[in-house]
């Protein structure tokens, strides 16, 4: 019915008013339950992780499982570390870092140049990129293998370092590229007239205006490292360097049934990044979908 | 100032570094793995095998072995299954998550986070989940009177890929959603108010306004999602390892088993090509209709 014809219908006022409204109550409610679904659907598992790292020994095997234990404890916390979970974070840690330092620094030299310099095959080259970040891990297993293994490198962290940073820049540099072109030149003219060389521009002008956009870049290195299993996998065989996700793997073969260590381990894995992710969200998420929508 | 041509020799310090890895480090295996896919090489019983030329020999022996297509089956329906999924969820999500004024970036924080954790953790938290007696999702189930008997999601033929896919949907999904929901958050309100004037209900402004509008990053997610779907493997690793009887091998995971399993680095190789070429089909189609896009005039 249209809205004109509404009016003119004869229909009281008040009717038009209280079926409005009326409408609007049930689709907020419908839009509450949907999000509380979604919601529940999405943060249920952690509350399940977290609620088994606590329990105690004798309450994680029972049939049906309890929900709400009576009482809680930190000995699987105490066991992991006890294995060497703390080792772990410190080397998941360091080569995560250490790739987030250099994804970042090449990243934004790779991005200035892509969106401010002129040069032959530049169309060319970014659509490339993307093509390196879809490659499907599977064609790179052998290869980098045979070749960290000649290397010399394998059960070391630079095969780490070295094959995460290559895994991260495709995304980050097509990230930064379309933030930073979305940066005025004049900025640029500005900071060249007064005498800047390019390279001092970068640092100087460009690199504080496009803060946001380096952050959601050092954070996608981080995430991307901090959760690499499957070269890891390949690359690590002493247990004293593994990384998080690995030692979590191993674990799982051997203690397969203790589930509250297991947990315990899960949720040391998973808090670094939950943390750094719930603290700098209103940076990320407009800047990991910037580029999104630029595309 | 002195205008040139191109800046050339500067733009070869500001992208070398990056672009040196990044070939290095992916064009070189692609290529590698190119080459190896026409050689028989492996580790045997005394250390490396030599290289042997056996040109299309493994791939002939790929195509007739029957678990290559099983595998490929099982590769089909979960990458086209789990897209689908994801971009209806996705789609629902952001809807409702744009209709939402107050808390929203509240509801986008709890709504990413399975996103951010690791997919090892995924796995196994979602094992533990799916856990024939201990897990909390057969006792929900039998709760609420769904099934008699509990399952054993993770052995069962028929059950263990969909409850992989349904781990994997929990931690994709958010990703597409708030690509979704940023090209939702474009849409003009004008076209929404338009067609309030005209007297549509809210049915009709979806799918005369919003679904035409996003149909673009649609499409784009949805490659998107495939391709990370096909190239996916943490999960499936930790979850079952390819069982139970190869129901959930996917093509990936027997790259995987060929090559550091029985150590046949040629077959691996080969196959690993096999899933390449297929990407870059997908990739090549994408390009090519976005060139398409841009080129012709709107």
């Amino acid at each position: 019915m249209r809205e004109s014809d509404r009016q003119l219908s004869g229909e009281p006022r008040c009717t038009q008013v209280i079926s409005r409204i009326w409408g609007k109550i049930t689709s907020n409610i419908i839009t509450f339950l949907v999000l509380l679904s979604l919601l529940s659907f999405s943060l249920f598992p952690f509350l399940w992780m977290g609620i088994t790292s606590l329990k105690l020994k004798k309450d994680l095997y029972l049939s049906p499982p309890v929900w709400i234990p009576s009482k809680i404890t930190f000995e699987h916390y105490q066991q992991i570390i006890k294995i060497g979970f703390g080792r772990f974070t410190v080397n998941s840690f360091y080569v995560a870092g250490v790739v987030t330092i250099i994804v970042v620094i090449l990243s934004t030299l790779a991005a200035y140049g892509f969106s401010r310099l002129r040069f032959v095959g530049k169309e060319f080259l970014l659509p490339v990129c993307l093509l390196g970040q879809l490659m499907p891990q599977s064609v790179m297993f052998v290869p980098f293998h045979r070749m960290m293994s000649s290397l010399g490198l394998v059960d070391t962290y630079w095969s780490l370092i070295i094959v995460y940073t290559a895994l991260s820049l495709p995304f980050s540099i097509w990230l930064l590229t379309g933030y930073l072109k979305s940066i005025s030149y004049s900025l640029d003219e500005a900071a060249m007239v007064d005498g800047c060389s390019r390279l001092q521009t970068m640092i100087r002008i460009i690199i504080p205006t496009a803060i946001p956009g380096i952050i959601s870049v050092a954070f996608y290195a981080f995430i991307i490292s901090w959760q690499e299993f499957l070269f890891a996998l390949i690359f690590i065989n002493d247990s004293r360097l593994r990384t998080l996700p690995l030692a979590l793997a191993a674990f799982k073969g051997q203690y397969e049934i203790n589930w509250g260590a297991m947990m315990a381990g899960a949720i040391t894995t998973t808090l670094p990044t939950a943390i750094f992710f719930v603290v700098l969200q209103r940076l990320l998420i407009p800047g990991l979908t910037a580029g999104a929508i630029k595309e | 100032m002195q205008k040139k041509k191109t800046d050339g020799w500067l733009a070869t310090y500001f992208i070398g570094p990056a672009l040196v890895i990044m070939l290095g480090v992916i064009l070189y295996p692609v290529v590698y793995n190119l080459i190896l896919s026409f050689f028989d090489f492996g580790i045997g019983q005394t250390g490396l095998t030599a290289m042997r030329f056996i040109g299309i020999a493994n791939f002939q022996e790929l195509l007739s072995s029957r678990l290559f297509w099983v595998a490929l089956k099982n590769t089909l329906i979960w990458t086209a299954g789990n897209t689908i999924i994801i971009e209806v969820l996705a789609l629902i999500a952001a809807i409702y998550l744009n209709k939402e004024i107050r808390g929203q970036s509240i509801y986008r924080v709890a709504l990413l986070l399975p996103w951010v954790i690791p997919g090892v953790v995924t796995g196994i938290a979602w094992i533990y989940m799916f856990d024939v007696q201990f897990g909390p999702i057969n006792d929900l189930l039998k709760q609420l009177g769904w099934i008699r008997e509990y399952v054993s999601w993770l052995g069962g033929l028929g059950t263990a890929l969909v409850a992989i896919m349904i781990a994997y949907i929990w931690k994709v999904y958010p990703m597409a959603m708030t690509m979704l929901l940023a090209d939702l958050q474009s849409i003009p309100q004008e076209l929404y108010e338009a067609a309030k004037v005209d007297g549509v209900n809210s049915w009709q402004a979806f799918w005369y306004v919003t679904l035409p509008m996003l149909k673009g990053a649609i499409f784009t997610t949805s490659i998107f999602m495939a391709l990370t779907a096909f190239n996916s493997f943490d999960l499936i690793y930790i979850m079952t390892g390819g069982g139970p009887l190869d129901s959930t091998t996917t093509l990936g995971l027997r790259v995987y088993n060929l090559g550091f399993r029985q150590f046949e680095f040629g077959s691996a190789s080969a196959l690993a090509t096999i899933m390449f070429v297929g990407t870059v089909f997908v990739v090549g189609l994408m390009l090519y209709r976005r060139l398409r896009a841009t080129n012709t005039v709107s």
